[in-house]
């Protein structure tokens, strides 16, 4: 089942998509109810679906018990999915029930499909948070 | 008793053979393979459960089979057999295709063209193994890496071998993460891996929606007999473009598309029955596949790279593999690949433009095959 | 019948050599088509692409490493906001900002949002609020 592109409008990552590049995301995303304690993303497996933080809170365990929480609405999780290394650098594990927003790759990549420069778009905002969550699992912070 | 009995020998238990049992395990591998390992879950489930329903023994005379007049099956096979399934995939894909990476970069449109060599080559190969010429020509447009051309001209021309041919051109697609990869490390240098590509130029709505008109007119000109294939492709693309029928575009490439794929790989599954199936030809076409497939990767990316030699601003040569038309599992590759070298190195755009490029090129490849074939 | 033998009998040399030419030919047309097609739509427009040709012609310097001070970098980042007209899209910034080698452009982009210097407007447009 797919979402109102106003659900999204709010989010920091959407921030600045226009109306239809809101109603393209909106069509494939699909929302899910994640339980307490539920393990999303395990580390090292192959990276499929990313996820968008709607609510709830998740705790993300790098190697070298190096961690972090995101609890922030909007907050992108799984982005190995369309950026290397292509599987999960982090444990993902919620810590309270929550709602998440997620998308597969081949879903991902229809999106790009049909709209190649949201597609862009996409994955250069993703590119900046893998960036900066790379630094962090390696340590650098 | 006597009617017990009558009843006992017109089970599938009783007339059941090895060859039957053979394909349910076949059919069965594709379900599992589609489900477990989500390998092109959207055509391999319904060719698999197909190919369990098509090879459930029956008692031949009660219109019952696929191949059977006024059975079920037979009608929803109409389809396939006419080439009005392929057609509506193409009508849906060509409403979820954005060509504007394409338009911003025409060049790449030459990738799409070369990686139709594996065609070719493969038509070759394909006559040297002793297939007639119209048998050589769909085994052939497996390199086009495009399974609804694979059927569409199939059916046309060695409607026989459709089982065959649609379960190879599948697999393979499913199979591209494998085959593609070695092949474009092969054939480019560390450095050539990581030629950026510029920034492509914004292109305009009037563009894109001017090109499916281009496109049709230029393509169908030449090869009239693609009509079936490009006219509904641009159709659904200038139905998207347009923004005035979103209604229709939306459901060309959601509920049509979606119908036409259920129907198409169920039908084309059940038509997949032992005695085609299994025997020497389905062995060769199999093999013819996977050299088609490999030749269409390797002649993109030769002629990316002959392309470098003439030209100022370099095109990455991985981009040439995605000229395949196995959308967007080649360009998700091409991207990959790319990305293990750079991290940085967004191919993605790029090779979505050569994707679509070779989407139009093999149609106009199975246009050409079918009219040298009349 | 196999081999060349059963090539030359069903006429495989030559569609394998006239089939390519014509795809290749076909396509070459069409590409070259496309590609003066934005030209010929300008002359139907008569509207200059105004926003890209003056980005490319006075190209803006930038050190390669930005001031850790988000004013300062604001300050650097005015010569392109000057080009744009107010309220724009983020991802005409991004565009002219790439095009003058400005580094990391979306993360200096998420920072001048934090601190308020770049705000929404709606409609995924922004305003420059220095």
């Amino acid at each position: 089942m797919s979402i109102d592109a106003h659900i999204l409008k709010p989010l920091d990552f959407f921030a600045d998509f226009n109306q239809q590049e809101l109603e393209e995301c909106a069509a494939a995303l699909k929302p899910r109810t994640v339980k307490a304690g539920e393990i999303i993303i395990k580390r090292g497996t192959p990276a499929l679906t990313f996820f968008i933080i709607l609510s709830g809170t998740y705790e993300v365990d790098f190697e070298k018990d190096r961690s972090i929480v995101l609890e922030k609405k909007g907050e992108v999780m799984g982005w190995s999915t369309v950026v290397h290394p292509f599987h999960y650098i982090g444990t993902v594990k919620a810590s309270v029930e929550g709602e998440v927003l997620e998308i597969s790759s081949r879903d991902f990549f229809e999106l790009i499909q049909g709209d190649n420069a949201l597609g862009e778009k996409i994955m250069k905002k993703i590119d900046a948070i893998a960036s900066e969550r790379r630094t962090i699992a390696a340590g650098s912070q | 008793m006597e009617l017990f009995l009558q009843f006992i020998s017109n089970t599938g238990f009783f007339l059941a053979e090895y060859r039957n049992f053979v394909m349910i395990g076949i059919g069965s591998l594709f379900v599992y393979l589609a489900i477990a390992k989500e390998y092109e879950p959207l055509l391999l489930l319904p060719i698999g459960f197909g190919v369990l329903i098509g090879n459930i023994p029956f008692f031949k005379g009660f219109g019952l089979g696929i191949y059977e007049q006024n059975s079920v099956l037979h009608y929803l096979y109409f389809g396939v057999t006419t080439g009005v399934y392929p057609s509506i995939v193409f009508l849906g894909l060509g409403a979820m295709t954005d060509f504007s990476s394409l338009l911003a970069r025409p060049k790449l449109m030459l990738l799409g063209a070369a990686a139709q060599t594996g065609i070719w080559a493969t038509l070759l190969s394909a006559m040297a193994l002793g297939f007639t010429s119209k048998e050589a020509a769909s085994i052939a447009i497996i390199g086009g890496a495009d399974g609804p051309t694979s059927i569409f001209l199939t059916a046309k021309l060695a409607p026989h071998l459709i089982g065959p041919i649609a379960i190879a051109a599948y697999s393979y697609m499913a199979l591209i993460p494998i085959i593609q990869p070695p092949i474009m490390r092969l054939l480019t240098s560390r450095e050539e891996r990581l030629i950026r590509m510029p920034e492509p130029r914004p292109v305009s709505k009037k563009e894109v929606m001017i090109f499916p008109v281009v496109g049709l007119f230029l393509c169908c000109f030449l090869a009239p007999a693609s009509i079936p294939l490009l006219g509904p492709f641009f159709f659904g693309n200038i139905m998207k473009e347009s923004g005035v029928v979103d209604r229709l575009a939306n459901t060309a490439r959601t509920a049509v598309i979606d119908t036409a794929t259920i129907f198409l790989g169920l039908t084309v599954g059940a038509s997949t029955q032992g005695d085609v199936f299994l025997n020497a030809k389905s062995v060769g076409i199999f093999l013819l596949g996977a050299v088609a497939f490999s030749i269409a990767t390797a002649s993109g990316v030769i002629f990316a790279k002959i392309m470098n030699l003439f030209m100022k601003e370099k095109i990455n040569p991985l981009l040439g593999a995605a000229g395949v038309s196995a959308v967007p599992g080649s360009a998700r590759e091409v991207h990959l690949v790319g990305l293990k070298e750079d991290p940085t190195n967004f191919l993605l755009m790029h090779a979505m433009a050569c994707n679509s490029s070779g989407v139009i090129g093999s149609a106009v490849c199975a246009g050409i095959l079918w009219s040298f074939m009349m | 019948m196999y081999g060349l033998e059963a090539i030359s009998a069903n006429n495989g040399w030559a569609m394998a050599i006239t089939g390519p030419l014509i795809v290749m030919s076909g396509l070459t047309i069409l590409a070259l088509i496309i590609s003066q097609l934005h030209k010929i739509v300008a002359i139907f427009d008569k509207k200059p692409d105004s926003a890209t040709q003056s980005a490319v012609e006075d190209k803006i310097s930038v050190p390669k490493i930005l001031p850790d001070n988000i004013l300062e970098t604001a300050d650097i980042y005015q010569a392109l906001i000057d080009k744009l007209e107010q309220p724009f899209e983020l991802k005409a910034l991004y565009r002219i900002a790439e095009q003058n080698d400005f580094p990391h452009p979306i993360l200096t982009v998420g920072r001048f949002r934090v601190a308020g210097i770049l705000v929404p407007e709606g409609e995924g447009l922004f305003v420059w609020k220095r």
